[in-house]
């Protein structure tokens, strides 16, 4: 079960913690945003991925399960 | 009913009650540092946000030396009641009142916190906000209930203790001012200092619109 | 600018329309014949045979997401919940005033419509949202209700509800937000299409026209609407033209209809330099997309699409850049403010763009435009932002021209044109709820 990385931008309130945990799957644009990097979350970042969920102070970050092969990596209208 | 007196019970009560209030200003100063979004390489901004956590806890640990040494003493009447019911006690009734008051919001803050997940964001925001009023109150029991402030050391302390919280609430409000929300999402850059904050945009040369007046620059701030 | 055009075959929902003044009930009647609706216990045959029809006319919706109508209503949750059907005539667009010239002109048409998609749901209610700062299409509709039930016609509760009139409060997630007691605020959606819910019922939205269309559909039958436009694109549609034209106004045009002959239609300058197609949220296409068929299909390699009905002609006395700055500004200050790089990065962009438009740059905004733009893309809650990013990357290419001479540093003449956009000031205290 492949999973996806995505945030809900309304409750982020751009605190950065994210990016400062998820390393690689997530960086900050230019106003402290995350932006998170297209495709599945690799196994090796699982465990962090995981903590970064759990303590974006806004709970914004979240996990999904890729449904199409060729999935949109970010949040899409 | 445990019950006892000896002079270690109140040397205890007094010494976890000091060490207490400094923990606890230490947590309202790494809120508003967590609030703040400072950061950088030495120290993430997880890590502040999560140190704050863990001293509140510390600061949980030391509370219940202070109460429970303080009930159990026989040296002052204060029964065991006054732990969650404040002015129950019938020793400086308002002042260990304020004390109790105290408590009780910071072991809401605990609860509400460990219970995060599975409470509306908005309702555990608020009794976050609400709790904060523990560290005035508290300190306000410290000032009150008399006992050590006859040791110059400890009007430093006290004074100590305000002085950290008023130089970080007006650091936040002054060199980061925002009306709200992400204004202080600083970005960290590669060198781990703080970029610019941004408090809106200031076009070069607007294009002649209709009203002719350019865009309020108050409302950048992202709505929460 | 609520003038409309003189009758021709294709006028279908503007028929009647053109001496001027409300079609009432019998006047309605006259016009397009009467329409009954099942009983209760025909309506499950009925039902199933009218969105048989809405699929085989092609309908898309006409409020700027064109998805298939028929389709769309076939796919409602088979929950036990209530529904309410509700009618968007909102038209936040300020380009755009199709909704609001149906709503005062043919308000029968739409509630007919209403009543319509209400019995084809089986809603339980029927609300029609109107923005606050339309009252006259609010009052034109709030009549026609009145009416209906003095004459005893319809078995729905309809109202009208009015919600601020906001650029992204037309948005259905928005819409059913304000309907729910909340603000017009577009909410998250982890996925799409995501059921809406408002006071604990399913909420369905249709745009305006869209639901006028299945009034018609309802008597006449999907053959007859297919009459006009094309295979892919079947049907009329109404679109608003505005800019360098010379009668500007809500025009009815079959859909394939190549874009020149419906500009003409206008009195459009026959050498535009650029036209906005859609809204402010869709796409600039140059002058080799005159000759393609004015449909999703036939703009598709333009970059474009109908959209909400929008077109706005800009011709050589108008910069392009300078216009296109000026409507990022405007939507910068639309933002529901909820995402931040709706938030921070729409104004980022209108600053990049008013520089550009100033000619002051001297070549070094090109990078941060381009980053900007990719950086605000697909970020947001709502297709608010990545509208303003597809207009804009739009009118770089179109106005590529223009774009290298003021990177230059040349001087335009254009660029202090007066605007030929409708922007109404939008930089005050805003209300939301």
């Amino acid at each position: 079960m492949a999973l996806r990385l995505r945030v809900d931008p309304v409750a982020c309130d751009g605190y950065g913690h994210c990016a400062e945990l998820a390393g690689e799957g997530i960086s900050l644009d230019e106003w402290g945003y995350p932006i998170i990097a297209e495709g599945p979350i690799k196994d090796r970042h699982l465990a962090l991925v995981d903590l970064a969920i759990r303590q974006c102070p806004r709970k914004a970050l979240f996990s999904e399960e890729v449904t199409r092969v060729n999935a949109p990596g970010v949040a899409r209208r | 009913m445990i019950a006892a007196s000896s002079p270690w019970l109140w040397y205890s009560s007094r010494a976890s009650g000091i060490v207490s209030l400094v923990l606890l200003t230490a947590v309202m100063v790494l809120g508003i540092m967590t609030a703040t979004r400072v950061g950088g390489r030495q120290l993430p901004r997880f890590a502040v946000a999560e140190i704050h956590r863990r001293i509140g806890l510390l600061t949980m640990v030391f509370l219940g030396i202070h109460i429970g040494t303080t009930v159990i003493d026989t040296y002052v009447p204060v029964g065991f009641l006054s732990i969650v019911v404040p002015f129950a006690s019938p020793y400086k009734q308002v002042w260990v009142g304020l004390g109790t008051v105290a408590f009780d919001l910071l072991v809401a803050v605990v609860v509400s916190s460990l219970l995060k997940a599975r409470i509306s964001h908005g309702a555990w925001r608020a009794i976050h906000w609400l709790s904060s009023l523990a560290w005035p109150i508290a300190l306000t029991h410290v000032v009150f209930i008399g006992t050590d402030l006859r040791f110059s050391w400890m009007d430093l302390l006290v004074a100590g203790c305000i002085a950290l919280v008023l130089i970080a609430a007006a650091w936040r409000q002054w060199a980061h001012p925002r009306s709200s929300g992400a204004l202080t999402a600083v970005p960290t850059n590669s060198l781990g200092r703080r970029a610019a904050t941004r408090s809106g945009p200031a076009p070069s040369a607007p294009p002649r619109a209709p009203t002719g007046r350019p865009v309020a620059s108050s409302r950048r701030a992202k709505r929460r | 600018m609520s003038d409309v055009a003189p009758t021709t075959s294709t006028q279908r929902l503007l028929a009647g329309a053109s001496h001027g003044s409300t079609i009432d009930l019998d006047q309605h009647i006259a016009t397009h014949g009467d329409l009954t609706l099942p009983d209760r216990g025909e309506a499950p045959a009925w039902r199933s045979t009218m969105l048989d029809e809405l699929d085989r006319s092609g309908l898309t919706g006409r409020g700027g997401g064109g998805f298939p109508t028929g389709r769309k209503l076939r796919a409602l949750d088979s929950s036990r919940r209530r529904r309410i059907m509700v009618i968007n005539t909102m038209e936040g667009e300020p380009a755009a005033q199709k909704d609001s010239v149906l709503a005062g002109f043919a308000p029968h048409l739409i509630l007919d419509g209403a009543e319509v998609l209400a019995t084809v749901i089986d809603a339980a209610s029927i609300v029609v949202a109107v923005a606050r700062d339309n009252p006259s299409a609010g009052a034109s509709l709030e009549a026609a209700v009145t009416a209906r039930r003095s004459a005893g016609r319809g078995s729905f509760d309809i109202s009208i509800v009015t919600p601020p009139g906001r650029y992204v409060a037309g948005e259905e997630s928005a819409l059913a937000h304000w309907i729910d007691g909340g603000a017009s605020l577009p909410t998250f959606r982890a996925a799409k299409p995501a059921v809406l819910r408002a006071k604990g019922r399913t909420v369905v939205i249709d745009n305006a026209e869209t639901t006028a269309h299945c009034a018609l559909i309802a008597r006449r039958g999907a053959t007859w609407f297919r009459e006009f436009g094309t295979a892919d694109a079947p049907g009329t549609a109404l679109v608003t033209m505005s800019g360098a034209v010379e009668s500007p106004g809500v025009f009815e045009v079959a859909l394939g209809t190549p874009l020149r002959e419906v500009l003409a239609l206008a009195g459009a300058n026959p050498k535009p330099t650029g036209i906005l197609l859609g809204g402010y949220g869709g796409a600039f296409v140059g002058p080799s997309a005159l000759d393609a068929p004015y449909s999703p299909d036939g703009l598709r390699p333009f970059g474009a699409s109908p959209g909400a009905g929008v077109i706005i002609v800009l011709d050589e006395r108008s910069c392009g850049i300078a216009e296109a700055a000026r409507i990022t500004r405007w939507m910068a200050n639309e933002s529901a403010g909820q995402c931040g790089p709706c938030v921070f990065g729409l104004p980022a962009l209108a600053s990049d763009l008013a520089s550009l438009a100033s000619s002051s740059t001297k070549g070094r905004i090109n990078s941060a435009l381009a980053r900007h733009l990719t950086t605000i893309e697909g970020r947001g809650a709502c297709a608010h932002p990545d509208g303003v990013v597809r207009m804009v990357r739009s009118a770089l290419d179109v106005f590529s021209l223009d774009v290298a001479a003021h990177t230059r540093g040349n001087r335009c003449a254009g660029a202090h044109a007066p605007s030929l956009l409708a922007l109404p000031p939008n930089d005050g205290d805003i209300e939301w709820r």
